[in-house]
């Protein structure tokens, strides 16, 4: 078990335009004019050291030791449809709910790592899905440390075909 | 000639742990990497593109700075924490909180309101861009 542990986080966005020269298939990219350049920023979430599961994150993985399960293995845990990879698999019905503890969230990412359909995110237990990731992207936040907790998060896809992700739920 | 407008962003993060009271962090063993998503913001596509706001006072009364949007940022300039709600409505609660320097970026739902304040007392600027 580890004395502390921490997450060192970062944005980086770039706002760009193209222009279409005379002849068309050539085009001329530069930034936007504002902010004209890049913009993001950093910083470092303080997580527990003990964290509320070891599927605090999606690493888990079918070849992993089941001691490291916990009591849970006795009691039929499953892998929650995670694949070799390490993703996991949701659909619009098939909601994902990362985390059934009730602590205070400290720190959310999740990358949707699929190729066609968005993952959309809520923070209120399932009721609005204000956050859209795009296949490719991914988002991260801290959370306020009184309000959001872990198992209010919930993620779904934007189509039935579903899509997959890969996360960190960290507690206090 | 035409113009078209895009916005790539990138969120990364990289989870370590301390293995002995003082020392060094190591890369979390529970996760064994760091962790990068990018893409292009499915708003910027096309012909839409945004201003970068800089210098937004903030105090403990709540600022909308971007409702209607399909991505948005934003960044903490100040000094104190900033707390983030997404929601469309009043009352919504402050769920997601910016220290001084971080950064939130994200493709968001139009129906989303995305509001920031302080904490009691307290006040900071953020700058944000949006994008429809």
């Amino acid at each position: 078990m580890p004395t502390a542990r921490r997450i060192i986080f970062g944005t980086y966005v770039v706002p760009t335009q193209s222009d279409t020269m005379e002849e068309p298939a050539i085009t001329q990219t530069t930034f936007q004019t504002s902010p004209a350049g890049t913009i993001g920023g950093k910083g470092s979430a303080t997580i527990n050291a003990t964290q509320w599961s070891d599927s605090w994150t999606s690493m888990e993985r079918p070849e992993q030791e089941w001691e490291d399960l916990d009591s849970k293995w006795e009691v039929a845990y499953s892998l929650w449809n995670v694949n070799s990879s390490g993703d996991a698999t949701i659909t619009d019905s098939s909601i994902a709910t990362l985390s059934d503890d009730g602590s205070d969230l400290a720190f959310l990412y999740v990358k949707n790592t699929g190729a066609t359909y968005n993952a959309l995110v809520a923070l209120d237990g399932g009721t609005n899905y204000y956050i859209i990731i795009p296949p490719g992207g991914s988002v991260h936040l801290r959370g306020d440390g009184t309000q959001l907790l872990c198992n209010e998060v919930r993620v779904k896809a934007s189509n039935s075909a579903g899509t997959t992700i890969e996360f960190i739920i960290a507690k206090e | 000639m035409a113009t078209t407008y895009k916005v790539r962003y990138k969120n990364h993060c990289t989870p370590q742990e301390q293995i002995s009271s003082g020392g060094r962090y190591y890369l979390d063993s529970d996760c064994g990497r760091k962790l990068t998503g990018v893409c292009d913001s499915l708003a910027a596509e096309g012909t839409a593109n945004g201003t970068l706001t800089p210098g937004v006072s903030v105090s403990d009364s709540a600022v909308s700075i971007a409702s209607s949007k399909d991505f948005v940022y934003v960044k903490n300039t100040g000094s104190n924490d900033v707390f983030i709600s997404l929601a469309g409505t009043a009352d919504a609660k402050y769920v997601i909180v910016l220290s001084a320097g971080e950064a939130f970026a994200s493709d968001i739902d139009t129906s989303a309101n995305v509001r920031v304040r302080c904490g009691s007392g307290e006040t900071s600027t953020v700058e944000h861009f949006s994008v429809t």
